[in-house]
Protein backbone atom coordinates (compact mmCIF):
# COMPACT_ATOMS: atom_id res chain seq x y z
CA UNK A 1 0.00 0.00 0.00
CA UNK A 2 2.36 2.33 1.01
CA UNK A 3 4.75 1.35 -2.41
CA UNK A 4 1.48 2.17 -4.23
CA UNK A 5 0.95 5.24 -2.90
CA UNK A 6 4.79 6.58 -3.56
CA UNK A 7 4.42 5.88 -7.13
CA UNK A 8 1.00 7.45 -7.68
CA UNK A 9 3.20 10.35 -5.54
CA UNK A 10 5.85 9.88 -8.36
CA UNK A 11 3.08 10.22 -11.41
CA UNK A 12 1.52 12.80 -9.77
CA UNK A 13 4.69 14.62 -9.64
CA UNK A 14 5.78 13.66 -12.90
CA UNK A 15 2.85 15.05 -14.46
CA UNK A 16 2.52 18.25 -12.58
CA UNK A 17 6.16 18.97 -13.50
CA UNK A 18 5.35 18.32 -17.70
CA UNK A 19 2.44 20.37 -16.96
CA UNK A 20 4.51 23.16 -15.81
CA UNK A 21 7.26 22.65 -17.96
CA UNK A 22 4.86 23.10 -20.88
CA UNK A 23 3.54 25.72 -19.35
CA UNK A 24 6.39 27.34 -18.83
CA UNK A 25 7.25 26.64 -22.80
CA UNK A 26 4.14 28.30 -23.41
CA UNK A 27 4.73 31.04 -21.82
CA UNK A 28 7.71 31.68 -23.20
CA UNK A 29 6.61 31.33 -26.75
CA UNK A 30 3.86 33.68 -26.52
CA UNK A 31 5.79 36.37 -24.60
CA UNK A 32 8.64 36.49 -27.26
CA UNK A 33 5.47 37.29 -29.63
CA UNK A 34 4.20 39.67 -28.19
CA UNK A 35 7.49 41.59 -26.74
CA UNK A 36 9.19 41.30 -30.02
CA UNK A 37 11.07 44.90 -30.44
CA UNK A 38 10.14 46.02 -33.55
CA UNK A 39 12.49 48.70 -33.77
CA UNK A 40 14.99 46.14 -33.12
CA UNK A 41 13.88 43.56 -35.98
CA UNK A 42 13.09 46.22 -38.41
CA UNK A 43 17.02 48.22 -37.58
CA UNK A 44 17.73 46.09 -40.96
CA UNK A 45 15.56 45.70 -44.05
CA UNK A 46 12.90 42.63 -43.66
CA UNK A 47 10.82 41.21 -46.86
CA UNK A 48 7.31 41.10 -46.95
CA UNK A 49 6.76 41.69 -43.17
CA UNK A 50 6.16 44.96 -41.61
CA UNK A 51 5.44 45.97 -38.07
CA UNK A 52 1.67 45.18 -36.54
CA UNK A 53 -0.23 47.88 -35.69
CA UNK A 54 0.97 50.80 -37.87
CA UNK A 55 -0.31 52.64 -40.12
CA UNK A 56 1.30 53.89 -43.11
CA UNK A 57 1.06 56.83 -45.07
CA UNK A 58 2.45 57.33 -48.30
CA UNK A 59 5.67 59.50 -48.90
CA UNK A 60 6.36 58.80 -52.46
CA UNK A 61 4.18 56.78 -55.12
CA UNK A 62 5.49 56.61 -59.02
CA UNK A 63 3.13 54.29 -60.31
CA UNK A 64 -0.70 52.82 -59.66
CA UNK A 65 0.44 48.96 -60.14
CA UNK A 66 0.31 46.56 -57.32
CA UNK A 67 3.61 46.08 -55.81
CA UNK A 68 5.20 42.27 -55.65
CA UNK A 69 7.07 42.63 -53.14
CA UNK A 70 7.90 45.12 -50.17
CA UNK A 71 10.59 45.88 -47.32
CA UNK A 72 10.45 47.46 -43.95
CA UNK A 73 13.20 49.18 -42.22
CA UNK A 74 13.37 51.43 -39.07
CA UNK A 75 15.43 54.59 -39.01
CA UNK A 76 15.80 57.11 -36.14
CA UNK A 77 17.08 61.08 -36.67
CA UNK A 78 19.01 62.56 -34.26
CA UNK A 79 16.32 63.97 -32.63
CA UNK A 80 15.47 60.32 -31.35
CA UNK A 81 11.70 60.56 -34.13
CA UNK A 82 11.46 57.13 -35.36
CA UNK A 83 10.11 56.15 -38.70
CA UNK A 84 9.15 52.97 -40.42
CA UNK A 85 10.10 52.84 -43.85
CA UNK A 86 7.91 50.45 -46.38
CA UNK A 87 9.42 50.35 -49.91
CA UNK A 88 6.92 48.42 -52.61
CA UNK A 89 8.81 47.09 -55.41
CA UNK A 90 7.35 46.16 -58.92
CA UNK A 91 7.61 42.57 -60.86
CA UNK A 92 11.29 43.89 -61.62
CA UNK A 93 12.23 44.88 -58.20
CA UNK A 94 11.83 48.29 -58.77
CA UNK A 95 10.65 50.64 -56.04
CA UNK A 96 7.47 51.91 -57.38
CA UNK A 97 6.14 53.55 -53.83
CA UNK A 98 7.62 54.48 -50.27
CA UNK A 99 5.67 54.79 -47.59
CA UNK A 100 6.41 55.71 -44.09
CA UNK A 101 4.67 55.28 -40.09
CA UNK A 102 5.92 57.11 -36.85
CA UNK A 103 6.85 55.20 -34.18
CA UNK A 104 4.11 57.10 -31.67
CA UNK A 105 1.86 56.92 -34.47
CA UNK A 106 0.98 60.72 -33.90
CA UNK A 107 0.23 63.17 -36.18
CA UNK A 108 3.55 64.19 -38.33
CA UNK A 109 3.64 68.05 -39.27
CA UNK A 110 3.84 68.61 -43.13
CA UNK A 111 7.78 70.08 -42.77
CA UNK A 112 8.79 66.65 -41.04
CA UNK A 113 7.13 65.01 -43.91
CA UNK A 114 9.10 67.49 -46.83
CA UNK A 115 12.30 66.79 -44.51
CA UNK A 116 11.71 63.08 -45.15
CA UNK A 117 11.12 63.10 -48.59
CA UNK A 118 14.50 65.31 -48.72
CA UNK A 119 15.97 62.22 -46.86
CA UNK A 120 14.78 60.01 -48.99
CA UNK A 121 14.99 61.40 -52.28
CA UNK A 122 17.09 64.40 -52.29
CA UNK A 123 16.24 68.24 -52.79
CA UNK A 124 14.52 67.99 -56.07
CA UNK A 125 14.14 66.24 -59.39
CA UNK A 126 17.19 67.37 -61.29
CA UNK A 127 17.76 65.72 -64.23
CA UNK A 128 21.25 66.43 -65.37
CA UNK A 129 24.31 68.24 -65.20
CA UNK A 130 24.66 69.09 -68.59
CA UNK A 131 22.49 71.71 -70.61
CA UNK A 132 23.72 72.26 -73.83
CA UNK A 133 23.77 76.29 -75.06
CA UNK A 134 25.25 77.76 -77.79
CA UNK A 135 26.54 80.06 -75.40
CA UNK A 136 28.75 78.01 -73.52
CA UNK A 137 29.27 75.56 -76.49
CA UNK A 138 30.87 78.86 -77.89
CA UNK A 139 32.80 80.45 -75.41
CA UNK A 140 34.23 76.62 -74.13
CA UNK A 141 35.16 76.34 -77.87
CA UNK A 142 36.78 79.93 -78.01
CA UNK A 143 38.42 78.72 -74.47
CA UNK A 144 40.03 75.32 -75.79
CA UNK A 145 40.93 76.65 -79.11
CA UNK A 146 42.91 79.90 -77.69
CA UNK A 147 40.50 81.68 -80.52
CA UNK A 148 41.30 85.11 -78.64
CA UNK A 149 45.24 84.25 -78.29
CA UNK A 150 45.76 83.99 -82.26
CA UNK A 151 48.13 86.29 -83.58
CA UNK A 152 45.95 87.81 -86.32
CA UNK A 153 42.66 89.45 -86.85
CA UNK A 154 41.83 87.38 -89.52
CA UNK A 155 43.33 83.77 -86.97
CA UNK A 156 40.82 85.16 -84.17
CA UNK A 157 37.76 85.31 -86.94
CA UNK A 158 38.45 81.89 -88.74
CA UNK A 159 38.95 80.28 -85.27
CA UNK A 160 35.25 82.06 -83.92
CA UNK A 161 33.97 81.12 -87.05
CA UNK A 162 34.96 77.29 -86.57
CA UNK A 163 33.26 77.49 -82.75
CA UNK A 164 30.24 78.75 -84.69
CA UNK A 165 30.13 75.69 -87.17
CA UNK A 166 31.31 73.43 -83.94
CA UNK A 167 27.96 74.86 -81.78
CA UNK A 168 25.52 75.13 -84.54
CA UNK B 1 29.94 82.85 -12.63
CA UNK B 2 33.26 80.72 -12.81
CA UNK B 3 31.01 77.84 -14.25
CA UNK B 4 30.05 80.39 -17.13
CA UNK B 5 33.72 81.46 -17.58
CA UNK B 6 34.88 78.10 -17.98
CA UNK B 7 31.85 77.42 -20.54
CA UNK B 8 32.62 80.63 -22.43
CA UNK B 9 36.57 79.55 -22.67
CA UNK B 10 35.51 76.27 -23.60
CA UNK B 11 33.02 77.06 -26.54
CA UNK B 12 36.07 79.70 -27.80
CA UNK B 13 38.66 77.02 -27.63
CA UNK B 14 35.90 75.12 -29.90
CA UNK B 15 35.35 77.33 -32.16
CA UNK B 16 38.75 77.33 -32.51
CA UNK B 17 39.79 73.81 -33.12
CA UNK B 18 36.86 74.27 -35.91
CA UNK B 19 38.11 76.96 -37.57
CA UNK B 20 42.18 76.20 -37.60
CA UNK B 21 40.68 73.16 -39.57
CA UNK B 22 40.59 73.61 -43.37
CA UNK B 23 37.80 71.54 -44.43
CA UNK B 24 35.40 71.33 -47.74
CA UNK B 25 32.04 71.33 -47.66
CA UNK B 26 30.28 69.60 -50.99
CA UNK B 27 26.86 71.34 -51.98
CA UNK B 28 24.74 70.01 -55.01
CA UNK B 29 23.70 72.96 -56.59
CA UNK B 30 20.24 72.86 -58.26
CA UNK B 31 18.47 75.75 -60.65
CA UNK B 32 16.00 75.53 -62.68
CA UNK B 33 17.34 75.74 -66.46
CA UNK B 34 15.90 78.97 -67.77
CA UNK B 35 13.67 81.06 -66.35
CA UNK B 36 10.22 79.96 -66.82
CA UNK B 37 11.45 76.53 -66.83
CA UNK B 38 10.24 73.72 -64.94
CA UNK B 39 13.27 71.42 -65.37
CA UNK B 40 15.71 71.20 -62.84
CA UNK B 41 19.46 70.65 -63.47
CA UNK B 42 21.62 70.22 -60.89
CA UNK B 43 25.39 69.59 -60.15
CA UNK B 44 28.60 69.50 -57.42
CA UNK B 45 29.86 72.50 -55.77
CA UNK B 46 32.62 72.94 -53.41
CA UNK B 47 33.48 75.20 -50.46
CA UNK B 48 36.87 74.76 -49.55
CA UNK B 49 37.57 76.29 -46.27
CA UNK B 50 40.80 77.41 -44.46
CA UNK B 51 41.44 79.32 -41.80
CA UNK B 52 40.14 82.48 -42.19
CA UNK B 53 38.76 82.26 -45.67
CA UNK B 54 37.48 80.33 -48.31
CA UNK B 55 36.50 79.84 -51.73
CA UNK B 56 33.20 78.23 -53.78
CA UNK B 57 33.45 76.87 -56.85
CA UNK B 58 31.71 74.59 -59.45
CA UNK B 59 33.10 71.11 -60.49
CA UNK B 60 32.21 71.76 -63.95
CA UNK B 61 35.29 73.50 -65.50
CA UNK B 62 37.73 70.40 -63.70
CA UNK B 63 35.05 68.37 -65.42
CA UNK B 64 35.31 69.77 -68.69
CA UNK B 65 39.13 69.68 -68.57
CA UNK B 66 39.26 65.98 -68.41
CA UNK B 67 36.63 65.50 -70.57
CA UNK B 68 38.58 67.09 -72.97
CA UNK B 69 42.18 65.89 -72.31
CA UNK B 70 40.50 62.35 -72.23
CA UNK B 71 39.21 63.55 -75.78
CA UNK B 72 42.67 64.52 -77.05
CA UNK B 73 44.59 61.50 -75.83
CA UNK B 74 42.13 59.58 -77.56
CA UNK B 75 42.37 61.15 -80.49
CA UNK B 76 38.63 62.11 -80.52
CA UNK B 77 36.97 65.51 -81.34
CA UNK B 78 36.24 67.49 -78.62
CA UNK B 79 32.13 67.69 -78.51
CA UNK B 80 31.88 71.13 -76.95
CA UNK B 81 27.97 70.73 -76.45
CA UNK B 82 27.90 68.04 -74.58
CA UNK B 83 30.97 69.70 -71.68
CA UNK B 84 29.37 70.42 -68.25
CA UNK B 85 28.71 74.16 -67.90
CA UNK B 86 29.64 76.12 -64.94
CA UNK B 87 25.94 77.15 -63.63
CA UNK B 88 27.39 80.11 -61.64
CA UNK B 89 29.51 81.35 -64.12
CA UNK B 90 31.96 82.21 -61.69
CA UNK B 91 33.87 81.55 -58.47
CA UNK B 92 34.08 83.02 -54.72
CA UNK B 93 36.74 83.69 -52.29
CA UNK B 94 35.58 85.06 -48.69
CA UNK B 95 37.77 86.70 -46.28
CA UNK B 96 35.66 86.11 -43.31
CA UNK B 97 37.17 88.63 -41.23
CA UNK B 98 36.88 91.44 -43.27
CA UNK B 99 33.11 90.35 -44.55
CA UNK B 100 34.01 90.96 -48.01
CA UNK B 101 34.08 89.02 -51.32
CA UNK B 102 36.34 88.80 -54.50
CA UNK B 103 34.23 87.39 -57.61
CA UNK B 104 35.80 85.67 -60.34
CA UNK B 105 33.71 85.44 -63.15
CA UNK B 106 34.11 82.38 -65.53
CA UNK B 107 31.90 83.45 -68.22
CA UNK B 108 33.60 84.63 -70.98
CA UNK B 109 35.50 83.98 -73.91
CA UNK B 110 38.16 86.42 -74.31
CA UNK B 111 38.26 88.31 -70.82
CA UNK B 112 37.68 87.13 -67.28
CA UNK B 113 37.07 89.92 -64.43
CA UNK B 114 37.16 90.04 -60.48
CA UNK B 115 35.47 92.53 -58.38
CA UNK B 116 35.22 93.37 -54.68
CA UNK B 117 32.09 93.35 -52.84
CA UNK B 118 30.93 93.56 -49.14
CA UNK B 119 27.18 91.71 -49.59
CA UNK B 120 25.00 93.21 -47.13
CA UNK B 121 23.34 89.99 -45.24
CA UNK B 122 20.68 91.08 -42.80
CA UNK B 123 19.86 88.02 -41.25
CA UNK B 124 16.16 87.48 -39.62
CA UNK B 125 16.74 83.49 -37.54
CA UNK B 126 13.74 81.93 -36.77
CA UNK B 127 12.78 79.33 -34.08
CA UNK B 128 12.16 76.46 -36.95
CA UNK B 129 14.78 73.64 -37.00
CA UNK B 130 15.60 70.58 -39.02
CA UNK B 131 18.04 68.30 -39.46
CA UNK B 132 20.86 68.34 -42.24
CA UNK B 133 23.60 65.11 -42.37
CA UNK B 134 22.66 64.41 -38.74
CA UNK B 135 23.27 68.38 -37.96
CA UNK B 136 20.75 69.88 -36.39
CA UNK B 137 20.36 73.14 -38.49
CA UNK B 138 18.14 76.14 -37.74
CA UNK B 139 15.80 78.64 -40.01
CA UNK B 140 17.09 82.28 -41.20
CA UNK B 141 15.89 84.29 -43.79
CA UNK B 142 17.40 86.93 -45.73
CA UNK B 143 17.29 89.34 -49.10
CA UNK B 144 19.67 89.21 -51.58
CA UNK B 145 20.34 90.76 -55.12
CA UNK B 146 16.45 90.58 -55.45
CA UNK B 147 15.74 87.42 -54.25
CA UNK B 148 14.33 86.14 -50.55
CA UNK B 149 16.12 83.44 -49.14
CA UNK B 150 15.56 80.88 -46.42
CA UNK B 151 18.85 79.78 -45.09
CA UNK B 152 19.46 76.62 -42.72
CA UNK B 153 22.69 76.89 -40.59
CA UNK B 154 24.11 74.33 -38.11
CA UNK B 155 25.62 75.76 -34.70
CA UNK B 156 27.47 72.60 -33.94
CA UNK B 157 29.62 74.10 -36.90
CA UNK B 158 30.49 77.54 -35.40
CA UNK B 159 32.13 78.72 -38.86
CA UNK B 160 30.29 82.31 -40.40
CA UNK B 161 30.13 80.71 -44.05
CA UNK B 162 27.85 78.83 -46.75
CA UNK B 163 27.62 78.59 -50.18
CA UNK B 164 28.11 81.84 -52.88
CA UNK B 165 27.97 84.84 -51.50
CA UNK B 166 26.27 83.61 -48.45
CA UNK B 167 27.59 83.95 -44.76
CA UNK B 168 27.44 85.52 -41.55
CA UNK B 169 25.07 83.39 -39.95
CA UNK B 170 26.49 82.07 -36.33
CA UNK B 171 27.22 78.14 -37.97
CA UNK B 172 27.82 76.40 -41.28
CA UNK B 173 24.76 77.50 -43.42
CA UNK B 174 24.01 73.60 -44.90
CA UNK B 175 21.11 74.68 -46.78
CA UNK B 176 19.72 77.62 -48.99
CA UNK B 177 17.16 78.65 -51.52
CA UNK B 178 15.22 81.13 -52.68
CA UNK B 179 11.27 81.33 -52.37
CA UNK B 180 10.83 80.53 -55.87
CA UNK B 181 13.03 77.41 -55.89
CA UNK B 182 14.98 78.72 -59.06
CA UNK B 183 18.56 78.29 -57.13
CA UNK B 184 18.82 75.72 -54.29
CA UNK B 185 22.57 75.05 -52.44
CA UNK B 186 22.11 71.62 -50.63
CA UNK B 187 25.05 70.29 -48.35
CA UNK B 188 25.71 66.81 -48.98
CA UNK B 189 29.24 65.90 -47.67
CA UNK B 190 31.90 67.50 -45.60
CA UNK B 191 35.11 66.46 -45.57
CA UNK B 192 38.88 66.95 -44.29
CA UNK B 193 40.36 65.79 -47.58
CA UNK B 194 40.58 68.74 -50.26
CA UNK B 195 40.02 67.08 -53.49
CA UNK B 196 39.75 69.82 -55.87
CA UNK B 197 41.01 73.19 -55.46
CA UNK B 198 40.71 76.62 -57.66
CA UNK B 199 43.50 78.76 -56.22
CA UNK B 200 45.64 77.43 -59.09
CA UNK B 201 43.43 78.28 -61.71
CA UNK B 202 42.41 81.80 -59.69
CA UNK B 203 46.00 82.08 -59.72
CA UNK B 204 47.10 81.63 -63.40
CA UNK B 205 44.68 83.59 -64.95
CA UNK B 206 44.28 87.37 -65.88
CA UNK B 207 41.17 88.63 -64.53
CA UNK B 208 40.53 92.43 -65.46
CA UNK B 209 39.88 93.95 -62.21
CA UNK B 210 36.48 96.14 -62.42
CA UNK B 211 33.78 97.27 -59.77
CA UNK B 212 30.47 95.42 -58.97
CA UNK B 213 28.15 98.42 -60.90
CA UNK B 214 31.15 98.49 -64.54
CA UNK B 215 30.76 94.49 -64.42
CA UNK B 216 27.31 94.60 -64.51
CA UNK B 217 26.91 97.10 -67.22
CA UNK B 218 30.00 95.67 -69.45
CA UNK B 219 27.69 92.00 -68.51
CA UNK B 220 24.57 94.00 -70.09
CA UNK B 221 26.42 95.34 -72.85
CA UNK B 222 27.89 92.29 -74.14
CA UNK B 223 24.58 90.22 -73.61
CA UNK B 224 23.20 92.59 -75.85
CA UNK B 225 25.77 91.83 -78.54
CA UNK B 226 28.03 88.58 -77.53
CA UNK B 227 29.42 88.61 -81.62
CA UNK B 228 30.47 91.96 -81.68
CA UNK B 229 33.45 91.72 -81.66
CA UNK B 230 34.07 88.86 -84.35
CA UNK B 231 31.59 91.40 -86.65
CA UNK B 232 34.15 93.82 -85.79
CA UNK B 233 36.97 91.77 -87.21
CA UNK B 234 35.03 90.36 -89.96
CA UNK B 235 34.50 93.96 -90.85
CA UNK B 236 38.27 95.00 -90.85
CA UNK B 237 39.48 91.63 -92.43
CA UNK B 238 36.82 91.82 -95.16
CA UNK B 239 37.05 88.00 -94.83
CA UNK B 240 33.07 86.78 -95.54
CA UNK B 241 33.29 83.61 -96.57
CA UNK B 242 35.27 80.20 -95.17
CA UNK B 243 35.18 76.71 -95.93
CA UNK B 244 34.09 74.09 -93.42
CA UNK B 245 36.36 70.79 -92.87
CA UNK B 246 33.88 68.95 -95.58
CA UNK B 247 35.16 71.77 -98.14
CA UNK B 248 32.01 73.66 -98.48
CA UNK B 249 32.06 77.10 -98.15
CA UNK B 250 29.93 78.94 -95.32
CA UNK B 251 28.94 82.56 -95.42
CA UNK B 252 30.69 84.03 -92.16
CA UNK B 253 28.12 86.96 -91.62
CA UNK B 254 25.24 84.35 -91.81
CA UNK B 255 27.19 82.13 -89.44
CA UNK B 256 27.68 85.16 -86.78
CA UNK B 257 24.53 85.62 -87.21
CA UNK B 258 22.88 83.01 -86.82
CA UNK B 259 25.20 82.16 -83.44
CA UNK B 260 24.49 85.46 -81.96
CA UNK B 261 20.93 85.25 -82.37
CA UNK B 262 20.82 82.20 -80.75
CA UNK B 263 22.91 83.50 -77.80
CA UNK B 264 20.79 86.15 -77.07
CA UNK B 265 17.95 84.05 -76.85
CA UNK B 266 19.35 82.02 -74.24
CA UNK B 267 20.53 85.21 -72.29
CA UNK B 268 17.29 86.39 -71.99
CA UNK B 269 15.40 83.38 -70.45
CA UNK B 270 18.57 82.93 -68.48
CA UNK B 271 17.72 82.12 -64.84
CA UNK B 272 20.50 84.37 -63.34
CA UNK B 273 20.83 84.32 -59.83
CA UNK B 274 21.32 87.46 -58.92
CA UNK B 275 18.75 89.99 -60.38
Amino acid sequence: MNFKNKNNMKNNFLIALAFLLFGFATFKANSNYTVRNDKEYFSSFKKNEEPKNKKFNILNKKSEVDGETFYVIYKENSLGQGFYFKIVLDKNEKPIATYYANEGDQQISNSTVENLKKVVFGPDKAVNAIVETTTQCVTKCHRTNGCYSKPTSTGVLLCSAECGIACA
Amino acid sequence: MRKNIILFLLFVCFSFSVTAQSFVVQYAYSKHVMKDSTKIVSQNTFLNIDENQSTFFSEAPYLADSIMTSDEKLGKKINFKTLPNNFLSCHIRKKLSSKGIIYYSDEFGEHEYKYSEEPKLSWKIGKESKEIMGFKVYLAKTRYAGRNYEAYFAPEIPIQDGPYKFFGLPGLILEIFDEKKDHHFLAVGISHEKRISIDALIAQKKYIETTKTKFVEMRKNHIEAPMKRMFELMNSTQIYEKKDANGNVVDVRKLLNETQRKMIEEYKKENKIEL
